[in-house]
């Protein structure tokens, strides 16, 4: 005994807000497939309905009423996501056509028939261009038709009309090119008007992440790159054509994120001539592990609000540029300016997700308290005397008489603490140039600590610039840092 | 209705747990986060920082007093909970080593700059690191906000329960702000303290007088204390006289050998050593 359901979706009839996308039902039904490709392989498109043959997966969903529940939540949290409203319905029955035909029926309105046989005639596709003449011979169900002789249906009617029934009936063999979705989703977009301005895309482009959306749900795997090409009206002397690539640190199933950064990017367009087109790509995708835990699960939703991290990153990144979103990251060095460098955080995302989500929580706690048990306390390490602001650049200080000023007079409090990188230290400079690192100056410093009239602290440095006097008569002081 | 019979006024304020008097000190259904100086927990409402509203410091000058007053409550925000803290805006560049004697894990700090006097995107980043669920903290500058940004930043803060700290120069003290606790910030050049801090705004009565608070790290003011008693013993040697010296200096607990500091000295001198 096989089992199958046939799956309508439509848009619905009752006013929707203006801001929602409207797709044409080619489109949804074609999403719809994709969704039920997640549940089996065994997916054809058939007229204004999808079919699946689910007898394969009966066991595995746990039967048919939790798989038609499953299948019911995917496609209400699919329209969902994207903003949709459509109407769905389903019917099943043990052939394709059964299904189908009951499915037919109920869009009618009718009361669903308990039996096969008290189908209507008109629910079977092969009867339709013969409705008229089996209408006057009084076929109404497809029991009328199964009672007529075969072979006179066969010379009437033609053998399509036979095949069709014997399929509806399971004694030919159910069978259809069954759906497959392709590698790379690739779709093109006509806009209805010229476009000029290039966030006005955005429409376009969420018409089409709908479908891309889709088809990842089919394919069980998530986003994390792809391109968007549009096409430049040809009569302007420009390229035809202008593309953007958006790429996300964590493949991506639930494109409201990739939604966002491509209106970041997009905001940040110019389009040198009008658009008529757009067309969008994949570039890469990831099989997620567990797909239905990573869309289906109430727990995941209800623990998250707001954006994760990643997230966060990638949208600052997007409208500020990389080099203006910053993670700290710490080098072996003793010259101030070297023992940080600050990079851009989206080079070091997987760590810093690291730190936010520690694999193994267990060791690393005990890890840490060693650590602890080891190091001085805080509070007396000689980090402590180091300034919490660093200037990226030493500012040069006037000067009165052989004494730094800055916004008016300065007092000194402490220091001389010397610093010198010389011969020694930069013998190893060598490697690290060739290993593309920053080259390491000289330095040769002598650091105070200088108090302001205004009561803070400053981190004032003096360059030695020689043992002989005159050397040390013109001194020059830069301050290199605030203590706050 | 009130009634003034003795039985009412001994009632526990049970029901009226949400009412506030404005003699007293409010905030007692707030969730705060101590900010490491038991002065200032006693004055602000909630015995702390303020979860979930806009913390508006303002001083003279941006990137002098920030890290003394926000690192110790930050530091215990980054122990609960391995969550980020975001600057927007930061005047200077963190130094690492030093926050990190703070107490401070810069590893899950991230500091976003603006293109300087691009306001919008500054308010934008720091909306946006308010709701993002992997962030506990935000620390921001920004010197041109108005009333009505504010205002936004504070309900932000307010949905999603995050500790905000907006810096903004001494200017805006007279201009109206939705944030519920404000304060205003001045260094002082005073050895027992390094910060003088007034609450201006609080749910509560006005503070009496500003608290003087010692910000700086400990091995910092011990060596500033340490430099200070060798230029008076160096003075004194050179036969110069007393009156040269402030008096704030001659009335410092230093010159007993019992005092914290001298302890403190000793302990750093004995690791220095081994």
């Amino acid at each position: 005994m096989r089992c199958w359901i046939a799956l309508h979706i439509s848009t619905t009839t009752e006013v929707a807000p203006s801001a929602l996308p409207v797709l044409d039902a080619a489109v949804l039904q074609q999403a719809a497939a994709s969704l039920a490709l997640g549940l089996t392989p065994r997916v054809a498109l058939v007229d204004e309905a999808v079919l699946m043959d689910v007898t394969g997966s009966l066991r595995l969903f746990g039967g048919l009423a939790r798989l038609m529940q499953l299948l019911a939540q995917r496609l209400a949290a699919f329209l969902d996501e994207n903003g949709l409203r459509a109407e769905i319905r389903r019917a099943q029955g043990a052939t394709s056509l059964i299904a189908l035909g009951r499915l037919r029926q109920q869009g009618e309105g009718g009361a669903v028939k308990k039996r096969v046989a008290e189908l209507p005639m008109h629910t079977l596709t092969a009867a339709r261009p013969h409705l008229g003449v089996l209408e006057r011979i009084g076929c109404r169900t497809w029991d009328d038709l199964l009672r007529l002789p075969r072979d006179g249906v066969a010379r009437r009617f033609g053998a399509e009309l036979l095949q069709a029934l014997d399929r509806a009936r399971g004694s030919a063999p159910d069978d259809y090119e069954w759906l497959l979705l392709p590698e790379y989703f690739e779709e093109k977009l006509e806009l209805n008007a010229l476009v000029t301005h290039a966030p006005a895309l955005m429409a376009g482009v969420e018409r089409l992440l709908v479908q891309l959306h889709a088809w990842l749900l089919g394919c069980q795997s998530g986003l994390s790159a792809l391109k968007i090409t549009w096409h430049l009206d040809k009569r302007r002397d420009v390229p035809p054509t202008g593309e953007l690539e958006v790429r996300t640190a964590q493949p991506a199933q639930d494109l409201r994120h990739v939604a966002r950064l491509i209106a970041e990017h997009l905001a940040q367009q110019k389009l040198p001539a009008p658009v008529h087109s757009l067309a969008l790509q994949s570039l890469a995708t990831e099989p997620l592990a567990d797909a239905a835990a990573a869309t289906g699960s109430l727990l995941m939703e209800a623990r998250k609000q707001g954006d994760s991290a990643v997230e966060l990153v990638e949208r600052l990144s997007a409208r500020l540029g990389d080099a203006r979103v910053r993670a700290w990251r710490p080098c072996a060095d003793h010259r101030p300016e070297l023992m940080q460098r600050w990079v851009p955080a989206r080079e070091v995302m997987s760590s810093i997700s690291a730190q936010l989500n520690p694999a193994r929580p267990g060791r690393k706690r005990v890890k840490a308290t060693s650590k602890n048990a080891d190091s001085p306390p805080l509070e007396t390490r000689t980090e402590a005397l180091y300034p919490a602001w660093l200037l990226p650049e030493p500012i040069k200080l006037a000067t009165a008489g052989n004494n730094p000023v800055y916004q008016g007079p300065l007092r000194r409090l402490a220091g001389p603490q010397r610093l010198e990188a010389a011969e020694w230290l930069l013998a190893g400079s060598e490697a690290a140039r060739d290993a593309g690192l920053s080259p390491k100056p000289r330095a040769l410093r002598d650091y105070f600590i200088y108090r302001t009239q205004q009561g803070g602290l400053l981190w004032v440095y003096s360059e030695r610039l020689g043992a002989t006097p005159e050397g040390a008569r013109q001194r020059a002081w830069y301050l290199h840092g605030f203590f706050a | 209705m009130l009634s003034p019979t003795p039985a009412a006024r001994a009632l526990p304020d049970l029901a009226n747990a949400h009412v506030w008097r404005a003699g007293e000190l409010g905030g007692a259904s707030v969730q705060t986060i101590a900010t490491g100086y038991a002065a200032l927990d006693a004055v602000l409402p909630g015995g702390g920082w303020p979860r979930g509203a806009l913390i508006e410091l303002l001083q003279p000058q941006a990137g002098v007093h920030e890290w003394g007053l926000a690192a110790p409550a930050l530091a215990a925000l980054q122990a609960q909970a391995r969550e980020l803290t975001v600057l927007v805006g930061a005047p200077w560049l963190p130094f690492g080593p030093a926050l990190g004697a703070r107490s401070l894990d810069m590893r899950r700090l991230l500091s976003i700059e603006a293109k300087p006097g691009d306001a919008p995107s500054q308010l934008w980043a720091t909306r946006e690191a308010l709701q993002c669920a992997d962030v506990h903290s935000v620390l921001a500058w920004l010197p041109d906000a108005r009333s009505a940004h504010l205002r936004r930043l504070q309900i932000a803060a307010h949905a999603h329960h995050k500790l905000l700290f907006v810096f903004r120069p001494l200017r805006a003290q007279q201009e109206s702000s939705p944030a519920p606790l404000r304060l205003r910030l001045e260094g002082v050049a005073d050895e027992a303290g390094s910060l003088r801090v007034d609450v201006f705004k609080r749910r509560g009565p006005p503070l009496a007088e500003p608290l003087l608070l010692d910000t700086r790290p400990a091995r910092l003011a011990a060596m500033l204390a340490a430099s200070r008693e060798r230029a008076r013993r160096q003075r004194e040697e050179a036969g110069v006289p007393a009156p040269l010296l402030l008096p704030s200096l001659v009335s410092l607990p230093l010159t007993s050998p019992q005092s914290p500091i001298h302890a403190l000295l000793d302990r750093i001198a004995h690791l220095d050593h081994h």
